[in-house]
């Protein structure tokens, strides 16, 4: 493909890239280059508000607290529905344990708010731990 | 003299039938949306190359929350701005006028909190499921992730995922809960110190009133730092829907 052999010339010399290629191409080069620019920049701001200790320590645990609120009114309604008295709660508060132990992992990691262990958006190099 | 707590009681305004009464609470909101409109409508009447005041507040309001959907929404979810903007201004609105002597700060209710955070989790779903169709509930299993563990992961991820509008929730309405709650104990104090040991407590009674001053700015700190956090969360679940990863 002939776009794929001007682009790394047109980093060194623009005059000659502007020769080649027509306006559109430009335009369309520098659109797909500032896209490419732009979640880079993001991944980078994404750590900057931070509000110290305090504000990670409270964001942890309401992270705890409601994952475990969740499970267990999960396992209340199920134990409702179903009638098997404790056992969904048990199981459920468990899960919501399980579930906020895995909140805290992943805003600790850097993972960001995603679901799953993949990093949020960033490469996941741990810059943007101090979220909040 | 009244209880700290006191401060979140509803009270009804206009009683209507069926319990819709138009209360304190209600009566907030309303001054949240007029006061955002106005701001919004006098910034935007008669623009000038150089702002005058509300000009200069409604365009730094559009471009701190431009600038937030594109850094942490990414460049895709700038179709989504109108609903970021509207969060952000409400809950700003809400914990602002919430300063005002006494005013009712609506955010400090959790069910004003959780139906907004409810909103934002709702829209998020339908978006994901909207874009992605069903490939979207491949959120819920890890790529990599054995299959054998699917029974625990996928109930864990769900919780997690569920959990979400309950800690955005919770993250705003116990912030301005408990920051209002501690203004009026330390404004409290001071009186019952008066009360209680007449000349010698007003003295003494001076030392809460200055914390007090402290804590109404750190307030206004806080009042501004949440909605912040509310919007940059919505902006990442947005981000989280659009692309999936």
């Amino acid at each position: 493909m002939p776009e794929e052999d001007i682009t790394p010339k047109a980093q060194g010399a623009e005059g000659e890239a502007a020769q080649r290629s027509s306006d559109d191409d430009l335009d369309a080069r520098i659109r797909a280059a500032s896209a490419k620019h732009i979640p880079e920049s993001a991944s980078k701001e994404a750590g900057s508000p931070s509000s110290g200790g305090i504000g990670m320590g409270f964001r942890i645990g309401v992270e705890v607290v409601s994952a475990l609120v969740v499970g267990t009114l999960i396992g209340l309604a199920l134990d409702r529905w179903l009638g098997t008295a404790p056992w969904f709660v048990i199981l459920f508060f468990l899960m919501g344990s399980g579930a906020g132990v895995m909140n805290v992992y992943r805003i600790v990691n850097g993972l960001g708010y995603s679901v799953g262990l993949r990093a949020s958006g960033s490469k996941g190099d741990g810059s943007d731990e101090n979220k909040m | 003299m009244a209880g700290p707590i006191e401060q979140f009681e509803i009270v009804p305004l206009v009683k209507l039938p069926l319990g819709l009464d138009y209360t304190n609470s209600a009566l907030w909101m309303t001054l949240a949306v007029v006061g955002s409109f106005a701001v919004m409508l006098l910034g935007m009447r008669g623009a000038k190359t150089v702002p005058g005041r509300f000009q200069s507040v409604s365009e730094l309001l559009y471009e701190f929350i431009a600038g937030m959907v594109r850094d942490h929404a990414g460049h895709k979810a700038t179709p989504y701005f109108p609903f970021v903007f509207s969060v952000f201004i409400f809950v700003l609105f809400g914990n602002a006028l919430g300063m005002i002597p006494w005013a009712f700060t609506f955010t400090s209710h959790i069910i004003v909190t959780f139906t907004l955070a409810a909103m934002v989790f709702i829209f998020v779903t339908l978006l994901g499921i909207y874009k992605h169709g069903l490939h979207f509930f491949s959120l819920f299993l890890p790529e990599g992730a054995p299959l054998a563990l699917a029974p625990i992961i996928v109930p864990i991820e769900i919780i997690s995922y569920l959990s979400r509008p309950v800690s955005l929730s919770i993250r705003l309405f116990a912030n301005m809960m408990a920051g209002h709650t501690m203004m009026k104990v330390f404004a409290g104090f001071s009186v019952s110190l008066g009360a209680a040991l007449g000349v010698a407590g007003y003295t003494v009674g001076i030392l809460p009133i200055i914390i007090n001053v402290g804590l109404v700015g750190f307030e206004f700190l806080v009042a501004f730092l949440q909605a912040y956090v509310f919007t940059i969360l919505t902006c990442l679940y947005i981000r989280d829907a659009l692309e999936l990863h």
